[in-house]
This record gives C-alpha cells, sequence and structure tokens, in this order.
C-alpha cells in the first residue's frame, strides 16, 4: 500500500518536474520573480511595522522578522507538495475530468491533493532559510541544533493542519463550482500565521477560535526553534491537525457521493 | 444618460456575485484589520510613536478598511486577461460607448457594494466600543470628500494603465504582482504614511500610491502638518497626466489588438 502510493508519488514528481523544465523561461521570469517579491514583502514589512514598534508581545524584533521568514518557508514546503494541484481541482469538476479520477484503482484524495507539485514554490523555502539565517546572525539569536529537529517534526504538523484546512474548503467545489476565491480567501487567512500569536488575544472569542489554527501553525513551530514551545503548544498543535485531517478526510467522503460529473 | 443605464445594468450584475463580492471583500478587510490589533498591543500603555496613540492608530486601520475597499479599484485583471488576452475587447470595441466610461460604470458599481460591506463592518465596530475620532470641522470633510474622489479617480486611470499594457505582454502578471505589493506598502495601508523610513517616503512620493489611501484617510482624521491643498493639487496633475497616458498608450495599443474568434 504505502510502497504503490510512493511509486504514484515519484512518477507524479517526475512529470512536475519536466513539466516545469518545459516552461523554463516562464517559470524564471514570472514565478519565480513572483515568489521573490512575496518573500522580500512579507520580511521587510514586518521589518518596516517593528522599525518604531521594536519588539512586541514579548517577541523581540529579530525575533519576529525570524517568525516572517519562517513563514515563507513553511509556506514554500506546502505550495510545493499541495497548492497547485488543489487549485486546479476546480477546474476538474467543472469539465468533468473528475470521473477519470474516480474510476482510478487509487485514493481520489491522494491524487487530488498531489497531482502536480508546484516545483516553483521550493524558491520561497530556500529564500526563507537564507534570510532566516541572515536574520539570526544579525540579530544574534542563536539555535540550538537539536531545536532545528524538532522545528521540523512540527512543521510537518503544522502541513498537515494546513493541508486539511485547505482541502476541507476546496472539498465545497463539489457543491459549488465557482467558489474559487474561497481559497483565496485561505491563502489570505494564511498570512494570519506571520503574526505571533499573542497579537490576536485581544478579539473576541469566536474570532480567536476561528484564527487560530492558521496563527498556531507557524507560532508554534517558530517557538519550539526559539527553544520556548511547552509540551502544552504541541499537543494542541497534534490534536488539532489530526482532528483537522480526520474531520477533512470524512467530509471528502460525504461530498463524493454528491458529486454529480458534469461531462457527457 | 445611457451611462446611468448601463451603471444600473452592472449593479445588477455585481449584486448576483453578492457572496463572491462579499469573499473579496474580507480579503482585503484581513490585513489592515491584523495591523490593527498588532498596533493596539505595541502602543500599549499609553505609548506614542509620532503622534500616533493606541486611539489614533485604531481609528486610522478602521478608515483604511472602508478607504481600501471604496477608493482601490480592482479594473487591471478585467481589461488584462479578459478583455485584452481572451479577447472579450472584441465585444467592448464594437459598442458605441467608449471602453473607459464602460469600464468605468462597471468599476462604480463595485466600489459601492464593497463599500457598503466596508461601512457595515465599521458599524460593528463601532458597536463593540471602538472608537473613531474623525475631524467634526465641516469644511475639513468637505476637503477629504473631495480628496477621496479625487484618489478614485487616480486609482481607477491608474489601474487602466496597467491593465492595458497587456497589449504588448503576454504576461502581465510580472507588472501587476510587484504592483499590489507597492500599493501595500506605499499607499497607507500597511502602516501610516508618516511612520515609513525617510527614504521610503522619498521615493513613494513621486508616485500615485500615497494618495491613494493614506491621504484620504488623513484628511478625514484632520491630521496636521499635511497641506491638504497641495494634496488635491497634486492629485489634479496625477489625473491628468495619466488621462494623457491612459489615451496615448490606448491610441498605439488598440491598432495591436487581434481578437480571435469563430
Amino acid at each position: 500500500m504505502f510502497q504503490k502510493y510512493t511509486r504514484i508519488y515519484k512518477a507524479l514528481l517526475r512529470i512536475s518536474i519536466s513539466r516545469f523544465f518545459a516552461y523554463r523561461s516562464d517559470a524564471f521570469s514570472n514565478i519565480i520573480i513572483g515568489s521573490a517579491v512575496w518573500v522580500f514583502f512579507n520580511v521587510f514589512s514586518i521589518a518596516l511595522v517593528t522599525e518604531k514598534t521594536g519588539g512586541v508581545f514579548g517577541w523581540s524584533r529579530g525575533e519576529l522578522l525570524l517568525l516572517a521568514c519562517l513563514y515563507n518557508v513553511i509556506i514554500g514546503v506546502f505550495g510545493f507538495l499541495f497548492v497547485r494541484s488543489m487549485t486546479e481541482f476546480s477546474d476538474l469538476v467543472n469539465t468533468g475530468k473528475f470521473d477519470l479520477i474516480l474510476l482510478k484503482p487509487f485514493d481520489s484524495q491522494f491524487y487530488t491533493s498531489t497531482q502536480i507539485a508546484g516545483i516553483a514554490s521550493l524558491i520561497r523555502t530556500l529564500l526563507g532559510i537564507g534570510l532566516a539565517i541572515y536574520i539570526c546572525t544579525i540579530f544574534h539569536i542563536t539555535i540550538a541544533p537539536i531545536n532545528i529537529i524538532y522545528f521540523s517534526l512540527a512543521s510537518i504538523l503544522s502541513l498537515m493542519l494546513l493541508y486539511s484546512l485547505l482541502f476541507f474548503l476546496n472539498t465545497f467545489t463539489i457543491w459549488t463550482p465557482k467558489i474559487d476565491n474561497i481559497t483565496e480567501l485561505f491563502y489570505t487567512l494564511r498570512a494570519l500565521g506571520r503574526f505571533p500569536r499573542e497579537t490576536f488575544r485581544q478579539i473576541s472569542e469566536v474570532v480567536f477560535v476561528f484564527a487560530s489554527p492558521f496563527v498556531i501553525v507557524l507560532s508554534t513551530p517558530a517557538k519550539i526553534l526559539l527553544g520556548r514551545g511547552t509540551a502544552y503548544d504541541v499537543l494542541e498543535l497534534f490534536v488539532l491537525s489530526v482532528a483537522t485531517f480526520l474531520i477533512s478526510r470524512h467530509f471528502w467522503k460525504f461530498a463524493l457521493r454528491y458529486y454529480t460529473s458534469a461531462s457527457s | 444618460m445611457k451611462y446611468l443605464r448601463i451603471l444600473l445594468l452592472y449593479s445588477q450584475h455585481v449584486l448576483q456575485y453578492r457572496t463572491r463580492s462579499f469573499i473579496w471583500f474580507l480579503i482585503s478587510f484581513l490585513n489592515p484589520f491584523i495591523l490593527l490589533m498588532f498596533w493596539d498591543g505595541a502602543l500599549e500603555g499609553g505609548k506614542v510613536i509620532n503622534g500616533w496613540n493606541a486611539a489614533s492608530m485604531q481609528t486610522y486601520y478602521l478608515l483604511v478598511i472602508v478607504a481600501q475597499s471604496v477608493l482601490i479599484t480592482h479594473v487591471e485583471n478585467e481589461v488584462a486577461v479578459e478583455d485584452i488576452r481572451q479577447g472579450n475587447l472584441v465585444r467592448e470595441l464594437l459598442k458605441p460607448i467608449d471602453y473607459l466610461w464602460l469600464k468605468l460604470s462597471n468599476e462604480i458599481s463595485w466600489r459601492f457594494i464593497q463599500g457598503f460591506y466596508g461601512l457595515v463592518v465599521l458599524s460593528i465596530f463601532l458597536l463593540q466600543g471602538l472608537s473613531v475620532q474623525i475631524t467634526s470641522e465641516v469644511p475639513m470633510i468637505i476637503q477629504a470628500i473631495i480628496i477621496a474622489l479625487l484618489a478614485l479617480t487616480m486609482s481607477f486611470m491608474f489601474k487602466m494603465i496597467l491593465g492595458i499594457l497587456a497589449f504588448w505582454m503576454t504576461d502581465i502578471y510580472g507588472i501587476l504582482e510587484p504592483n499590489d505589493v507597492f500599493i501595500i506598502m506605499f499607499s497607507g495601508t500597511l502602516m501610516p504614511f508618516d511612520l515609513l523610513p525617510e527614504w521610503i517616503r522619498n521615493i513613494a512620493q513621486f508616485t500615485p500610491y500615497p494618495y491613494l489611501v493614506y491621504y484620504p484617510v488623513a484628511a478625514l482624521m484632520g491630521r496636521g502638518g499635511i497641506n491638504f491643498f497641495q494634496v488635491m493639487t497634486n492629485e489634479i496633475f496625477w489625473i491628468v497626466g495619466l488621462f494623457a497616458l491612459y489615451r496615448s498608450l490606448w491610441f498605439f495599443g488598440v491598432k495591436r489588438f487581434s481578437g480571435v474568434g469563430q
């Protein structure tokens, strides 16, 4: 089972890579410049805002900037693994090509989530790592090597949480195919992660609960990297990720029952 | 009269997509809202930075939420992608109506509904006990409205120019994405213009960006230290310049345009 899916994934990855290199000039001029602009914007805007305020909510200015860099690292990996495929999904439903996927002898969720790897997104991760190292040097932030490992492990949970949230929203496409800007909303909510969790404490409980999955996606791994993570933080991220994943999975199965083909 | 008719037609169209447009509103609302909370924490305990305290910052971002929904037009994507790249422009060119006015009528109906959402959200915040301190002097308010109307015109002309650049470029996103970033950073959406580092202000004051959001909001708040008469004059210069640029780009661009259909 596991071997079968690794084999499929390898094949999909190979196709994505050759597709990426088939449109090299496009890839370099647009996608890479586009991602680079957003990476620098994410970090630079925090630099601008904190220029006058300095540290806020118990995070120093350097740590806030580091958080913005790490945001790009995680978002880059997320973009690489899932985003391209999810964007294609509404197209699959609209054109009826989704029938073909349902007929194939593998899990439909697996395929709709991973069919195209966003190779260009990795540039965000690389730039993010580069900037993070730069920030750590100029602000003299020391990071224990073991924390990098813990950070990576926590990031896997974060990716799972982000993935489940996006997949859950995407599933609505089965009922209303013209809902593509819901995912735009997801990307904006995702940007909440650039700010520490404490930013959102003043607002009402309802909004906070709604916002918190997006916020802990980044705050928790970042705290772990800085050696400030508590067992509670880890447990919370773990429970939330697993629960959201299971919910999104069941919701998918439920939604498939309502899929009416658009083709023929 | 015919433009009024078109405006009404487009309004119906916009109302059909009210959920969609509400989500667009939410998207533009989130960023200033996060920043509002961030500054709230940063200015806690009566801190003042450059004359901004927690209360005035709150007012600023709440007004930014309304201002950007009313004043920032989003016409460029439609012009570049749907009309020029996909060829819908053929249809518009055949109509006995100027393309610019057609787009303006469409855009006004969008701004109207987005502004409505903005005001609704603002009232919710006011009911929640957040305060908005705007100027109480009538001449200042009239001045602010004029500045805002000029800003809307500027934003529309500027976005139209970006849109018709698609006559020359196959992929316009290389320009539109950096432009979105510049809008956030220089227009005052990220933070008040006067809090930006000096070198950025020196560059940005020669661009249309600060006029789009910052000056209308600052005028309504009645902030001192700004010569609003100067702001209005600059806006008028910008509009005349942008209009001339648009007309000449259109003159050459539309000759390059070719639409294919069956």
